[in-house]
């Protein structure tokens, strides 16, 4: 694998944000503790693979209930982290490419798999890297689906991220993009709630100015020459650590965009 | 020889049974294996099955077994009272109108015998084609068992259903909570004259309480009961002691004239009464199910019924978790487990124990305020109603296959 040992400082501009880079670096060895700093990923993340199932099963004509939901799809997690999200969709039977661009993130994801016996793929890099070799070789975009969860508030560029994402989508294949709201909702819950308040997060996880409006997410999304759906609000109940999907978009949401006319 | 399961479950009672053929109703395609030591002394008891665990029988096709072994339970009866006195006139009374589903009186219960229960879900798991072993554990680790016949085990998880002392839980290290009621529990089947007409009946008496369980009769003993006679533990032995004639008269001096003359007709069985509540429902690659998790004072009747919401529950919980790509046996599914059967338990565990802390005691203003409340709790149709959803197992967030 040549592009593993790609240092991070090396890697392009659009999706890597040093600062970013930092406060991820020193959680990694704590992403599949259920109780570690990762906590609030482990809450929603019944939820968020629910509505990754369902509207997968739904777009590409899948029956949601049978014991491999999503046999045969190839998927790709960008910004995938530990694999909270790779390795429970690689279960559901999908062919899973997992990239991140702190190493020691692909490391604990690669650990993990090896632990639990998951087949994904973790690679080190960026999509910007994936899209050059992509168009270097001529071939097609190679994926059914790029997940992009909870990452796009991260990146340098949402903009361009979002492009990148897109040429990795086949004609008839789709983008998730879950991501948290600009509001003053959301700096109060999901910033000075959960990082100074409650403590589920570190402090710095989430910079207020990074975060994306819905209609920006739209119009990233067709910039990447996707339509995108209506965006879905996703709640949680504090009381039960429940999360649940409602019209509510301040805070957390979820935006589906579909490559090419449909 | 190693064998390879997604789960396997140890203990062959019914909170593994049910946990067995729940799992397997809900996801067929786990492997899954019972393992038991195959040993068990015929259990005497008889249990008040809730509508929710009736609902679970139903749901796991046990229905047609039982017929014929079940009784409905149309009335309850709780009263106050001391041996050789008249039960107090102020009683609590709940009757099946109580207990409305989709505008029809619905029983209270289904009342049991433990044997009957237990055969009947052996059999459908004889006929499940889910894997079973008579053996036992002689080690464990996380995810593997060592059995007695040489046989090793390994598991996405072990559902530790092993009864009040378990093995499985002491070896994973996870502690208990809990105090001894100083009572033991004497059991036994009581024919007697007079029909009991469906009744169950809860006498607290200032010892501890007597539960009269109405049961099917048969051509010989055509009205029977089955009792749950708690009483200070040196009171019990003493009972136990007696000739089975002086013991008949003992229990009839506390039951009174009320179904007429009685007559022990099956052995006596008698156990310590304690509440032990395991400090956490799951460890690594474990999850403990029934009585392994908890044991509550039986005088709620809600023992069996928390084992078997159990089953449902640890059931629910892997198939919603691998529903969305969870890790079998993973910390994430077992947690959740864990903390939805916690906190039912808990808080049957604070009723059951409040109640038995309010009616064992014998200051004689406490038995005149009890009685009162009694009679005001009869009177308020909310507080009735929640008592019933309470212990028909209706509170809360409730599994799949109990509705």
């Amino acid at each position: 694998m040549t592009h593993a040992t790609t240092a991070p400082e090396k890697l392009s501009t659009v999706s890597v944000d040093p600062r970013e880079m930092e406060s991820f670096s020193r959680m990694a060895e704590n992403w599949w503790d259920p109780t570690g700093p990762f906590k609030p990923l482990h809450v929603m993340n019944g939820a968020r693979l629910g509505f990754i199932r369902d509207t997968l099963c739904a777009h590409f004509h899948r029956d949601p209930n049978a014991v491999l939901p999503l046999k045969g799809l190839r998927i790709l997690d960008i910004g995938c982290g530990g694999g909270l999200l790779a390795e429970p969709v690689s279960r559901l039977g999908a062919t899973v490419v997992g990239v991140d661009a702190l190493e020691k993130n692909v490391k604990t994801a690669k650990t993990h798999a090896i632990e639990t016996g998951a087949d994904v793929d973790y690679r080190h890099g960026t999509i910007e890297q994936m899209v050059g070799r992509l168009s270097q070789s001529g071939a097609d975009a190679p994926f059914d689906a790029v997940l992009n969860m909870e990452v796009i508030e991260h990146v340098v560029d949402p903009a361009e991220f979002m492009k990148d994402c897109g040429a990795m989508v086949r004609e008839g294949g789709v983008i998730i993009c879950s991501t948290i709201n600009r509001t003053a909702k959301a700096f109060l819950l999901a910033i000075v709630g959960a990082e100074y308040v409650m403590r589920w997060l570190p402090r710095g996880t989430h910079q207020y100015d990074k975060l994306v409006k819905p209609a920006e997410i739209q119009s990233y999304l067709r910039g990447a020459g996707l339509t995108p759906q209506p965006s879905v609000g996703m709640t949680l109940n504090p009381l039960t650590d429940k999360w649940s999907f409602s019209n509510d978009l301040g805070i957390n949401y979820v935006t589906v965009g579909i490559k090419g006319s449909e | 020889m190693t064998q390879d399961f997604d789960i396997a479950i140890v203990g062959g009672g019914p909170a593994g049974l049910a946990a067995a053929l729940s799992l397997h109703r809900l996801r067929p395609e786990l492997s899954l294996a019972v393992i038991d030591a195959g040993h068990a002394p015929v259990d005497g008891r008889a249990s008040m099955l809730a509508p929710s665990s009736w609902r679970l029988v139903e749901n796991l096709g046990l229905a047609k077994a039982l017929s014929g072994k079940m009784l409905d339970v149309s009335d309850m009866l709780i009263s106050d009272g001391v041996a050789g006195e008249a039960a107090s006139p102020l009683s609590l009374h709940f009757s099946d109108s109580d207990h409305m589903r989709g505008g029809v009186a619905q029983p209270l219960g289904h009342m049991v015998q433990n044997a009957d229960l237990t055969d009947a879900l052996r059999s459908a798991v004889d006929a499940s084609g889910i894997t079973q072993i008579t053996a036992r554990v002689t080690d464990s680790a996380p995810g593997t068992l060592t059995l007695d016949n040489g046989q090793t085990i390994t598991a996405g998880f072990i559902a530790a259903a092993d009864g009040g002392r378990s093995v499985l839980r002491r070896r994973a290290g996870i502690e208990t909570t809990g105090w001894d009621y100083l009572q033991s529990g004497i059991v036994t089947t009581i024919a007697h004259e007079l029909p009991h007409e469906g009744c169950a009946q809860q006498l607290f008496l200032p010892s501890g309480p007597l539960a009269l369980l109405p049961l099917i009769g048969d051509a010989e003993h055509p009205h029977q009961c089955s009792i749950v006679w708690s009483e200070d533990a040196a009171a019990a032995k003493a009972a136990l002691a007696l000739p089975v004639d002086l013991f008949t008269a003992e229990l009839a001096r506390r039951m009174g004239d009320l179904y007429g003359k009685i007559e022990t007709i099956a052995p006596l069985q008698s156990w310590p009464l304690k509440m032990q509540l395991a400090k956490s429902y799951h460890s690594d690659k474990l999850a403990l199910v029934g009585d392994a998790a908890h044991i509550i004072h039986p005088l709620a009747g809600q023992g069996l019924n928390l084992g078997l919401r159990d089953a449902a529950a640890l059931a629910q919980s892997v198939a919603d978790g691998l529903a969305v790509g969870e890790i079998l046996g993973g910390p994430n599914m077992l947690g959740r487990y864990s903390r939805w059967r916690k906190s039912d338990a808990l808080q049957l565990a604070a009723m059951t124990d409040g109640l038995e802390k309010l009616f064992s005691n014998r200051i004689a203003p406490l038995r005149h305020l009890r009685r009162l409340g009694l009679g005001a709790v009869d009177r308020s149709d909310t507080l009735r109603s929640f008592f019933m959803r309470e212990a028909a197992g209706e509170t809360g967030d409730v599994p799949g296959l109990l509705v």
